[in-house]
This record gives C-alpha cells, structure tokens and sequence, in this order.
C-alpha cells in the first residue's frame, strides 16, 4: 500500500530511491532491494499489484558448526586397513602362536575396539542430548581404558602363557561326561 | 511474467543476533511438546537389523576385549587359576559346546559382516539387490563360522 502511495509522487521508479523515500526498511538496516528488469517498463498503476517486498536476514559470517579442521580419508583409510589385517592376524596367531603375533594381535584388536566403540560416542553422546561434559569424559574415557586394556594385553603376553595360549586353555576345557570316557 | 513483480530485499545482519538464548531440545521441552515416533513405528528391515547388530556383536567383543586386559591389570591370579575355576563347574560337554556357540557367535557374526563391509568399502554390492543377497549370505556365514569355532 505504502508503495503506490510512494509512486504517484514519485520521480523516478528505481530500488534505492524506494528505499529512501518509502522508509520501507528501518534506516540501520543495510539492505539492497533486487530490482526485476521488467519492472522498469511497466506502468505505474499496475505496480499496485506488487506484494510487499520480502524481507529476509542472512547472516554474513557462517557460524562454524562441528567442522574438522583437517582431512579425515588418511585415518579412514587406516581404519579399513587394520580391519583387513585382522582378518590374517587373527588365524596366524592362532595357528602359530608366538609373542610377536600375540604382541601384533593385541595392538590391532585395541585399536579396532578403540575406533568402533569412540564412533558409537560420537554418534549418540551427542552435546545436543547430553550436554557439552559428557562427550568430552567418554572420549577421555575411553582413551584410558584403551590404553589400559592394551597394558593389561601385554602383560599376558609377557608374563603369563601369551593371549592366544590362555584363550586356547579356556577353549579346551573339556565337559565332565568327556573326561569320565578318558578316565574309563 | 506474474511471478516476476514479486520484490525481494535481502537484509543483512550481525552474526550475534542470530544466536538463540536456548537450544532446539530446551525450547520444545519448554513448550511441552512431545517428540515424534521414530524408533517405535519404523519398520524393521534387514539392512537396519543387521547393522545394529553388526554394531551391537562389536560392542559385545568390545567389552570382551576390556574384560581380558583390565582383568589381567586388576587380577592376582595367573589364568590357570580361572581355566581350574571353570573346570571345577563341571559342566556337561553339550554345555559347553552351547557356551561355547553363544561366546562364538558374536566373533562370527561380526567377522562376516566386517568382510561384507569392506567389499562396500572397495564399491562393490552397493545395490539393494545385493546388499540384501549379501546380508542374508552373510547370516548363513556367520552361523557356519560360529559352528566351526564352537567344535574346535
């Protein structure tokens, strides 16, 4: 309405002499107004038609969301090479147990928990849910138990029978109606 | 030609004005609302099942993997000392062999999906045909697998 009270006085049709003498836009504001090139051959009566103009806020400065800082395909590729390598590692030191392959067993196993159990954090202790501490102590978290359980490992290996050895103890053991046919 | 004599102004401002006081979750919680089903009326289908499952074996392996290493950090015994504990249940052979099968079947599982996943990872068997061959070839594997390892 503002607008075709505006252009029965108005000069000339243009964007910014609109803005200035309409005062449709607050004077802080900073706004440019996208004139259609069709307009300027149109006469003035028909512009009553026109809807009043839309105003929308952009913000100039992206907020910066939870953006990586650096490339993320290295540590992927790597995680998808100690999956495959787990596929051998686990069969050979099974089939030949020593403390080398032991010692590889439980860095990769480690690493691989480490990996899988810290995307489960990022994916469901997410700050949105479960505030800003929470994630942050999960991931510390797990780091340490990591690291602990790769200590814990690597003591077996050392100074016990070796990892693969112990499972395999555990696996043998036999059920009492077995050992009643070997005694007999 | 009628779309063209809408005006559009753009009006720019500060990043500061756009910063809410409170977040998505705080303003509905506010309000009173309820969250939408999602979990509850989505219907199950192999390609969610089997990966939260693939997730799930992972997690249980996972906790198996801590119980070994901090077990061996906490405890003051030597393993000979819990395979004797075991061995003293005197538990029955077809026992131990469903024990056995039901510690197994996380391993197999996993393993034959993580072989699954890998071929994703190289490109192959994206199509949803295949994903769902693969899935169910992948489910007999795991039961071959975990049948294999309980009867060694």
């Amino acid at each position: 309405m503002s607008l075709s009270l505006v252009l029965r006085g108005a000069v000339r049709c243009n964007a910014a002499n609109l803005v200035k003498s309409a005062r449709i836009t607050p004077l802080k504001a900073y706004s440019t107004i996208v004139a259609n090139a069709q307009r300027q051959t149109l006469k003035p009566l028909a512009l009553t038609k026109v809807v009043a103009p839309v105003v929308r806020e952009i913000c100039v400065s992206a907020p910066r969301m939870a953006s990586a800082g650096s490339s993320h395909t290295a540590l992927w590729t790597l995680e998808r090479l100690v999956s495959a390598g787990l596929l051998a590692i686990i069969p050979a030191a099974f089939i030949a147990p020593s403390q080398i392959l032991d010692a590889l067993l439980a860095i990769s196993v480690v690493i691989h928990a480490h990996w899988g159990v810290e995307a489960m954090v990022v994916d469901y202790m997410r700050p949105a849910v479960v505030g800003n501490i929470l994630p942050k102590v999960a991931h510390i978290a797990l780091i340490v138990i990591s690291v602990a359980t790769l200590g814990g490992l690597f003591y077996y290996i050392q100074n016990d029978v070796g990892l693969t050895n112990g499972i395999k103890r555990f696996w043998a053991i036999k059920g009492k109606d077995a050992e009643e046919k070997q005694q007999s | 030609m009628a779309a063209a004599n809408r005006q559009v102004s753009l009006k720019v401002v500060s990043a500061g004005s756009t910063v809410k006081e409170e977040t998505y979750f705080e303003k509905n919680e506010r309000l009173g609302r309820e969250m939408s089903p999602h979990l509850t009326i989505y219907q199950p289908q192999l390609t969610s099942m089997l990966s939260i499952m693939h997730r799930g074996t992972g997690m249980a392996l996972g906790v198996g993997v801590w119980a070994l290493g901090l077990g061996a950090l906490i405890s003051s015994h030597d393993i000979n000392h819990y395979v004797t504990m075991v061995e003293g249940l005197q538990l029955s052979g077809a026992t131990l062999t469903a024990l056995k099968f039901i510690i197994a079947y996380p391993a197999g599982y996993h393993t034959a999906n993580g072989i699954r996943h890998l071929f994703w990872d190289t490109g192959r068997f994206l199509k949803i045909k295949e994903v769902y061959s693969t899935g169910y070839a992948m489910v007999a594997t795991s039961f071959v697998l975990t049948a294999i390892l309980a009867l060694i």
